[in-house]
């Protein structure tokens, strides 16, 4: 494993680095879903190397990116983290992105999010998350509720999709939900 | 400088004015103190062409005396939805009463007069009179964020009430 940071089931989660970027790109080029926004935006290699470097300068950023990879081979397979953190409120917005397609619904992202909220709860020691997800993108929003996310409400008009406004769900999150997910999802992994 | 249609009984909402970095207390909304040299970089960040701004922070004023109480800043995606955040002057007696009389301004504005779709404002759930305010404007709640927001003694659940328009017809899914 390389610099890992915390080491799951089945992936670790570690720094994102430069040499990153081409594999980020890859991975978005390859999207095969147009339900997670409006639609499909092809991300080159320069956007994502220059997002790595700038959200690396701060010592209290207003966000943090892991990369996540198999403990098998160490391949990269998406990237988690939270963005819009309140450093005084202790609050922040979860986000998480995986490919390639073959690789979903396979548990990674499940385990890479018990790994990014033990960082959020027990190394940061944030008090509540919260996760914003389009609503049509009704996988995501099935995941998070296996990870112990509770449904907190709806933004309405948040875009457009197939010709009508669609609503963003908000879930929130505090460590004893994430606890409670955490212990359930291991017993059954462990079966 | 008073704005005509954003004047009500007791408060007024107006654009900043340069004289307002000696009281950047009462409007800067931040927990860690603005001096004068904050404030102003603060206002010369904002002075964009108006075409151009996505963010906007209006003082709220006292309407007897002009003394600064307080602010709103606005966040505007792409003007369909608007975000309205409220920062009151600390040891205001009746901060949640002047806020809730500049929400009764503010609502009508931008949801009829600007017509976005709809009005978005988060506030914590001890700010009872706003909240009052916000339901007899007919905002609904429609986010609930556990215990999101520290307040004395122990931590708030963060409401997010919208201004729902009624004259976009959207078919909804």
């Amino acid at each position: 494993m390389r610099n890992p940071i915390l080491v799951g089931e089945r992936v670790y989660i570690r720094p994102l680095e430069e040499s990153d970027a081409q594999l980020l790109a890859d991975i978005y080029a390859a999207e095969t879903d147009t339900f997670n926004e409006r639609g499909r935006l092809p991300v080159g290699p320069l956007a994502w190397k220059k997002w790595i470097v700038e959200t690396h300068k701060e010592a209290y950023p207003s966000e943090i990116n892991f990369a996540v990879c198999l403990i098998e081979n160490d391949q990269l397979i998406g990237h988690n983290g939270i963005v819009d953190i309140n450093w005084i409120n202790r609050t922040a917005e979860s986000v998480s992105d995986f490919g390639p397609a073959e690789l979903r619904s396979k548990g990674y992202g499940t385990d890479a999010k018990h790994l990014l909220l033990e960082y959020c709860f027990d190394i940061l020691h944030l008090h509540a998350l919260r996760s914003e997800i389009f609503e049509p993108n009704t996988r995501s929003a099935a995941a998070v509720t296996k990870q112990g996310y509770k449904l907190a409400g709806r933004w309405h008009y948040e875009d457009i999709k197939n010709g009508v406004m669609r609503d963003t769900l908000i879930f929130d999150i505090l460590r004893p939900d994430w606890i409670a997910a955490r212990d359930a999802w291991r017993a059954r992994e462990r079966k | 400088m008073r704005v005509v249609y954003l004047t009500g009984d007791r408060v007024h909402i107006r654009p900043p004015v340069e004289s307002d970095k000696e009281c950047a207390i009462a409007w800067f909304n931040s927990l860690v103190p603005a001096n004068e040299i904050r404030a102003a970089q603060s206002m010369e960040n904002q002075v964009y062409p108006y075409w151009e701004a996505t963010e906007f922070t209006f003082i709220i004023a006292r309407v007897v005396d002009d003394a600064v109480i307080g602010s709103v800043h606005l966040s505007i995606g792409d003007w369909r939805v608007v975000s309205v955040r409220f920062h009151m002057a600390p040891m205001l007696p009746d901060a949640d009463e002047l806020r809730a009389e500049a929400l009764r301004l503010l609502i009508p504005w931008l949801r009829d007069e600007h017509e976005f779709m709809a009005v978005r404002l988060a506030l914590p759930d001890n700010q009872t009179v706003t909240i009052a305010a916000a339901e007899e404007l007919e905002m609904v709640l429609s986010v609930r964020l556990r215990e999101f927001v520290p307040v004395p003694g122990g931590r708030a659940d963060e409401l997010i009430y919208e201004a729902l328009n009624p004259r976009w017809e959207v078919p909804h899914a």
